[in-house]
């Protein structure tokens, strides 16, 4: 009832006025009408009614036939899009209500398990593929040529890796030569003397970080499910090469979080865990005893001297309550993941837009 | 066309047979519950499926008008079966059935002023798959 703010209120006040106007209707012709019917009452003759029960008067009803007609064909219609069209909101609903019901009787509990994340500190770092019927391995695939070519001789500090779903490739960073900017000029009025439309004016921050980064145009994903897409997106329609994300793998293309849910075990370790492992395994003690040796050194938090370690952030704008999104994200091996909820403390806890959580120009972050 | 005294007449009954048709048609329906509450909700009910249903259906543009026109009848069919349900129950003797019916009309109006209000805020189709778990913030935020 909050996703569309106050428009279902006034939405809701429609639909009463409408009732309310045809109730009215009624109470003014009322008195006309009862004089009618003891007119007509008194002139009629008196007729033998015979009982009928529901069942027999429902199929006597023309009505019926012609709904039971219909029916037959409606589900003889095409499944895409006029048999889906006709779905009516009591079946929506109770579908909705049915299959989370389902879900959450069959995952929920299990999901719940201490083997998910395993008692182990650092996550499921324990994993053994080997035990996993949903494994497939990439592991025997060789690095891109691409990216170990751009990858080269670089040391990384920092790793931020932003994803825009649902937008056209030409759109971000903006493109001029793109079929977008063709449709706005060719189609739209523009106001003389207004802003341009360019790179710089829509998109300026991703366009000057783009010229500096590794970016891909499109990727493909395998199912409309934000957190589990970010398990790992295609760079290719065809083929199952070059798999992009937090894990490298594709998600299961089914419905719900079943990656987090046994038999399933979540396929193999992600780049959070992989930063995490290598966070581990550092041995950082020749630079404390640096620091010992050279106590200068340590005089202020910042000059610890010692190598940093990994921590990993997901930062999303969809909800992370919604099918297990926050335990996805976790179980990736990130150290937190900051999802709707969380922006929502940072804004007074204004209400999500839509389920799906803060979206449409984040309006609602301000 | 013309009549005994030479003035032209026009074919004003199919006219006038359409109206009078539907004035009865209308007349009928005012008078097809005892209650005026009842025909009041009925006719929530009725707005809030027929607006839901339009907007799914702009929803899923573009559709070819051929189509939306052949089938047209069958996309309402289940709407219309709803609604005769609904009004079975709604004129039953039985008072559980019209509290029932009452209570279902109600919940229509709800999720459909919900699917309309993300309708129009969003231009997208309710999820209610998804509004079903995620309540929380939902229900901490001052409506």
């Amino acid at each position: 009832m909050a996703e569309g703010n106050n428009s279902f209120g006034k939405v809701f006040a429609l639909y009463a006025v409408a009732g309310g106007a045809v109730a009215v209707i009624r109470l003014l012709t009322a008195t006309k009408s009862r004089r009618h019917y003891q007119l007509l009452v008194s002139r009629e003759k008196p007729e033998i009614v015979e009982v009928h029960g529901l069942f027999e008067t429902l199929l006597a009803s023309h009505l019926v036939r012609i709904l039971f007609g219909l029916t037959v064909i409606t589900i003889l219609l095409p499944p895409n899009p006029w048999r889906h069209l006709s779905t009516t909101l009591l079946y929506e609903v109770v579908e909705a209500l049915s299959t989370v019901v389902v879900a959450n009787t069959f995952y929920g509990s299990i999901c719940s398990s201490e083997t998910i994340l395993g008692s182990n500190p650092l996550g499921n770092l324990r994993y053994n593929p080997a035990n996993d019927p949903y494994y497939i391995s990439n592991l025997h695939q060789p690095i891109d040529e691409f990216i170990a070519s751009a990858l080269e001789d670089s040391q990384f500090t920092n790793i931020v890796h932003i994803v825009l779903e649902s937008m056209r490739e030409d759109s971000y960073p903006y493109q001029e030569d793109g079929l977008l900017n063709q449709h706005i000029v060719n189609n739209m009025q523009l106001v003389p003397g207004g802003t341009p439309i360019d790179a710089q004016t829509i998109t300026p921050f991703i366009t000057s970080l783009a010229e500096h980064t590794l970016s891909w145009h499109t990727t493909w994903a395998t199912i409309p499910y934000t957190h589990k897409t970010m398990l790992g997106c295609k760079l290719s329609l065809v083929t199952f090469t070059n798999i992009l994300d937090w894990c490298g793998m594709l998600p299961v293309p089914m419905d719900w979080a079943v990656e987090g849910t046994p038999p399933a075990k979540f396929y193999q370790h992600c780049l959070p865990q992989v930063l995490r492992y290598m966070s581990s395994v550092t041995d950082r003690s020749s630079e404390v005893m640096a620091g010992f040796k050279n106590s200068s050194k340590w005089t202020t938090a910042d000059q610890w001297g010692t190598t940093d370690q990994w921590e990993t952030t997901h930062i999303g704008s969809s909800t992370g309550e919604w099918d297990m999104g926050n335990e996805i994200i976790r179980a990736t091996g990130m150290n937190s993941a900051i999802f709707a909820e969380q922006l929502a403390e940072m804004n007074g806890n204004q209400p999500f837009p839509s389920t799906f959580g803060y979206f449409d120009e984040g309006h609602s972050l301000s | 066309m013309h009549s005994s005294d030479g003035s032209r007449n026009f074919p004003r009954w199919t006219f006038n047979h359409v109206m009078l048709a539907t004035i009865r048609a209308i007349h009928s329906y005012l008078h097809s519950f005892d209650s005026v509450f009842a025909l009041g909700l009925f006719t929530s009910t009725i707005a809030a499926l027929v607006s839901h249903k339009i907007m799914v259906i702009l929803l899923h543009q573009p559709l070819s008008a051929s189509g939306l026109i052949l089938t047209a009848p069958c996309l309402f069919v289940f709407d219309l079966i709803t609604l005769l349900l609904l009004y079975q129950g709604m004129i039953s003797k039985f008072t559980i059935f019209r509290l029932s019916s009452c209570l279902v009309s109600l919940l229509f109006m709800i999720c459909s002023a919900a699917f309309a209000s993300m309708y129009v805020q969003g231009n997208v189709e309710l999820n209610w798959a998804r509004s079903v778990e995620v309540f929380h913030h939902l229900l901490s935020v001052n409506l």
